[in-house]
């Protein structure tokens, strides 16, 4: 699971290389202004954002369990202002889980507020229960508090599919998110 | 959890509310490039002003000629673009005045120096100090130019090409003594820009 997490940082860094585009200057030698334009003022795409999260996690009413306490980290590539994809690790105290999970963020921003609706798929390493796929809507809302700093609250709510039923967890958690 | 979702909706309903305007803005360089949308805009302008200064004044054809008197004539604009040649051909002025290498006669105020010459020589104005017709620089060269386009677009995929050609023509044997020609083509992509 390090492996894929480092590969997904490594891909997401070259991403940003090649999608970076310089605005550049008119008064240049002639032809220095191949390549270059772009729009300096509005969203930059292709950024990087590492995420810490905190918050609790709790099973759904059919699983014996209690409040735990939830953190975490996400790490995403942002390609437009509307879409990126997120690699994420969680961890509950309760049950002593670890999450593993990778989606795309769908966002839109109305600042100083984004919205964000999210899809991750994953794995579900539990103490007791073993590891076991899963899958995590979720949805949140960032304040933006400068152009590379967010504070957000968001909601997931994961399918843990099991051998013979599947196991609802809903996380809620606050996060602070930092842009490159 | 049903707190935290009214909390949600209440700051999405807050934060759509009222209509949105520009308020917050800087001073920008002007020549940086700035790609807002896909029209013709200031670099373009500029960059076609930069090349046929820099091609004029390097000129052999004009080299030889001691400091000659332009007129700048008609500046067609054959894009389907609503673009302000008059700001091409004074940036290309401007520059070319600057060089010391140019003069030239203003021919748009043609009609408000003759009302000049007949009011200064209306008995207003000191007789010695008085202008009169006959005393202008005649115009040795007239600059000429034309800016066309070609649009292609394709799903979200969009070419916009613009080519400028600019003649000096002399006005005595009607020879043109100077052509260039700048092109520019700029690459677009659609984009989502809301809901």
């Amino acid at each position: 699971m390090k492996r894929l997490m480092i590969a997904v940082f490594t891909l997401a860094c070259f991403t940003l290389t090649a999608t970076a585009q310089e605005s550049g200057r008119t008064d240049g030698a002639e032809g220095s202004e191949y390549g270059k334009g772009g729009n300096p003022f509005g969203y930059s795409a292709g950024r990087i954002y590492l995420s810490g999260a905190f918050g609790s996690g709790f099973f759904g009413p059919s699983s014996q369990t209690q409040t735990g306490f939830l953190y975490g980290v996400d790490l995403g590539y942002e390609a437009y202002e509307w879409i990126g994809v997120q690699a994420s690790y969680a961890h509950l105290t309760d049950r002593d889980t670890d999450i593993f999970s990778l989606g795309t963020n769908f966002c839109y921003e109305w600042r100083p507020f984004v919205y964000n609706l999210s899809l991750q798929a994953g794995v579900y390493d539990q103490d007791i229960a073993g590891r076991h796929f899963g899958l995590a809507p979720g949805a949140g809302l960032d304040i933006v508090l400068g152009e590379k700093v967010r504070l957000g609250i968001n909601y997931k709510h994961d399918f843990i599919f099991t051998d013979n039923r599947t196991t609802d967890l809903d996380r809620v958690y606050a996060s602070l998110k930092f842009y490159f | 959890m049903r707190n935290l979702i009214i909390l949600i909706t209440s700051l999405t309903v807050i934060s759509c509310a009222g209509p949105r305007t520009f308020t917050k803005g800087t001073y920008e360089d002007p020549e940086t490039i700035a790609l807002l949308d896909d029209r013709f805009n200031e670099n373009d302008m500029q960059l076609i002003a930069k090349k046929m200064v820099s091609s004029l004044v390097a000129s052999p054809s004009v080299e030889n000629r001691a400091t000659p008197a332009v007129m700048v004539g008609k500046m067609r604009n054959r894009t389907a673009e609503h673009i302000d040649m008059n700001a091409l051909s004074d940036k290309i002025r401007t520059s070319l005045i600057q060089s010391g290498r140019f003069r030239f006669v203003n021919a748009l105020n043609r009609k408000s120096i003759a009302r000049e010459y007949e009011y200064q020589n209306s008995g207003y104005v000191d007789p010695a100090q008085a202008h009169r017709p006959g005393s202008q620089t005649a115009a040795q060269l007239i600059l000429t130019g034309t800016l066309s386009s070609n649009v292609q677009e394709v799903g979200k995929e969009k070419l916009v090409y613009y080519k400028a050609t600019f003649q000096l023509t002399d006005l005595g044997s009607s020879e043109i003594i100077w052509t260039d020609e700048k092109e520019i083509r700029k690459a677009y992509k659609k984009r989502r820009i809301g809901i």
